[in-house]
């Protein structure tokens, strides 16, 4: 490696490096550092580029992300099958999830399965894969079955998240939950923490922990602010826990990022009524009650969630 | 799906697109002569998107992701679709990255020029350059371009506070901040307050 570095660093920066060195937790300074001549742009450190065994290596990281991410849209294929979950079409407030058709979706599957060279070693992810193929009007395999093969293949966290949603479905809330917060002890990125967190949120709704799960979702819309399902169940938990406040505030905001004319408002409903509708009586008859106290001030979204959710 | 045609400029010439050839009979002509002039867009995706990666992998693994799926470039924007695929590669570089640190993987033995950047420009030990490469990769975009400059590309503060518009000691500021989150990787107090460095991210499905 031919390294031509040119550039002086600041003598402000410099000192910035030393003051924050000063702090005895700092991995700053550890090594001396090249003051003059410091550093220069990764190309000039890296001129040769690629060889062929590097980019025939390389070619082999390729295909396990290719089988690791049909594996992965397996696994949403699944769940949008299963009931009880509040696994929303919309991605965020404007753009609706991709679902490949099933022709599509087989055909990559075959292409893979063709070109994948012998040295990927995911003979169990690939017979999974397989199996779609050969018989595609048989029972499919569980999603925990395809996100087990993906992680076997690629370490991925929405395999876990997929798997602690099959668990939902199956009513087992707290083995969803053990899954879940898993996957957010490891903290996952921005997108995945607030997926996560709904997630939370419906399962601590489904034991009954209503303030809990009203946190959860408060957390995921805080960390996913394009997607509308976390506002929305906020919403219908806020009211539940008689908590005129944030239910107003909810409101609003869906009022302002969704809009009363979104195509994908009356579904996203649909999945809270799904949602709430193995509710206890007694926390539908809060629910109702807030909303009738405070409908007034609520805007069109709000009323319509809340008429929605009492009916 | 469109089979590539050539078109007028011959440095495409490499992605015709034969339907008997798989990827790795493409690879050899891609890698021959760099026609594709690859490892310039791989260099400068590195720099517009301020990513601390080693060029040569990301350079390999954009032409293994082109080989595999060369049946899918359109010839009306090759060029466009070339640079997807250079994005691809490094997103892919970054997530495994951030898998391979989180699972304990043995750090590569090949010398990686990013942690001559990151030993040689802010003395942290090699052996905790991935752990702060994936916290750097985490950062907002603006404020791993501001490092970028200010670090790597080794402008002076003054040129970066007068392109940006922004008062000095706001571009310290904003670098301190960079800099002392980088710096206190991996510690719990660092990553109880982590959440505003923290990236937009992808979405779940």
């Amino acid at each position: 490696m031919s390294s031509r570095w040119n550039h002086q660093i600041d003598p402000a920066l410099v000192e910035l490096f030393q003051e924050l060195a000063s702090d005895p937790r700092s991995s700053l300074l550890r090594v001396p550092i090249r003051r003059t001549g410091a550093i220069g742009s990764i190309k000039e450190v890296s001129p040769r580029g690629a060889n062929l065994m590097a980019a025939e290596r390389e070619l082999l990281e390729v295909f396990r992300h290719e089988v690791r991410d049909l594996l992965l849209e397996a696994c949403r294929r699944e769940l949008y099958g299963l009931s009880g979950l509040q696994l929303s079409r919309w991605r965020s407030f404007d753009a609706r999830v991709h679902v490949a058709p099933e022709k599509d979706w087989l055909g990559r599957v075959s292409r893979t399965l063709d070109d994948v060279p012998e040295e990927i070693e995911a003979g169990g992810a690939l017979n999974l894969l397989s199996a779609c193929v050969v018989n595609p009007g048989d029972k499919s395999p569980k999603v925990s079955q395809f996100a087990g093969a993906a992680q076997r293949v690629l370490f991925d966290d929405r395999a876990r998240i997929y798997a602690a949603l099959e668990l939902l479905s199956e009513e087992s809330p707290r083995a969803a939950m053990s899954l879940l917060n898993g996957v957010l002890d490891d903290k996952p990125e921005r997108g995945l923490s607030s997926y996560c967190w709904q997630n939370l949120g419906v399962s601590q709704h489904r034991m009954g922990d209503i303030s809990a799960a009203l946190k959860s979702y408060e957390q995921a819309s805080l960390l996913g602010d394009a997607r509308p399902g976390p506002l929305l169940s906020a919403f219908s938990a806020a009211l539940a826990v008689e908590d005129d406040m944030r239910a107003k505030h909810f409101s609003a905001e869906l009022e302002d990022q969704m809009g009363a004319e979104h195509p994908g408002l009356a579904e996203e409903i649909q999945l809270l009524r799904q949602v709430t509708c193995s509710e206890a009586t007694e926390i539908k008859v809060m629910r109702k009650d807030t909303f009738i106290r405070i409908e007034d001030r609520l805007g069109i979204i709000g009323r319509r969630i809340g008429n929605a959710l009492i009916e | 799906m469109c089979p590539i045609e050539p078109p007028s400029d011959p440095r495409f010439d490499a992605l015709l697109f034969d339907p008997h050839e798989g990827p790795r009979e493409v690879l050899p002509r891609l890698v021959e002569g760099d026609p594709l002039q690859l490892i310039e867009r791989c260099a400068r995706h590195l720099t517009s998107e301020a990513l601390l990666l080693d060029l040569e992998r990301l350079h390999a693994r954009s032409l293994a992701l082109i080989a595999r799926h060369l049946p899918e470039a359109l010839v009306e924007d090759v060029s466009d679709w070339i640079a997807e695929r250079v994005s691809e590669a490094a997103s892919q570089l970054v997530d495994e990255e951030l898998y391979e640190d989180r699972l304990g993987f043995p750090l590569s033995g090949t010398v990686d020029p990013r942690s001559e950047i990151l030993v040689g420009a802010l003395g942290i030990e090699p052996a905790m350059t991935r752990e702060i490469s994936v916290s750097f990769h985490r950062l907002p975009i603006r404020d791993r371009r501001t490092f970028w400059r200010a670090v790597v590309s080794g402008e002076s503060l003054s040129g970066i506070t007068e392109e940006s518009g922004e008062t000095r000691d706001h571009v310290i500021e904003g670098l301190r901040r960079v800099i002392r989150s980088l710096s206190l990787t991996g510690l719990r107090e660092r990553d109880a307050g982590s959440d505003e460095f923290e990236n937009e991210g992808q979405e779940t499905s």
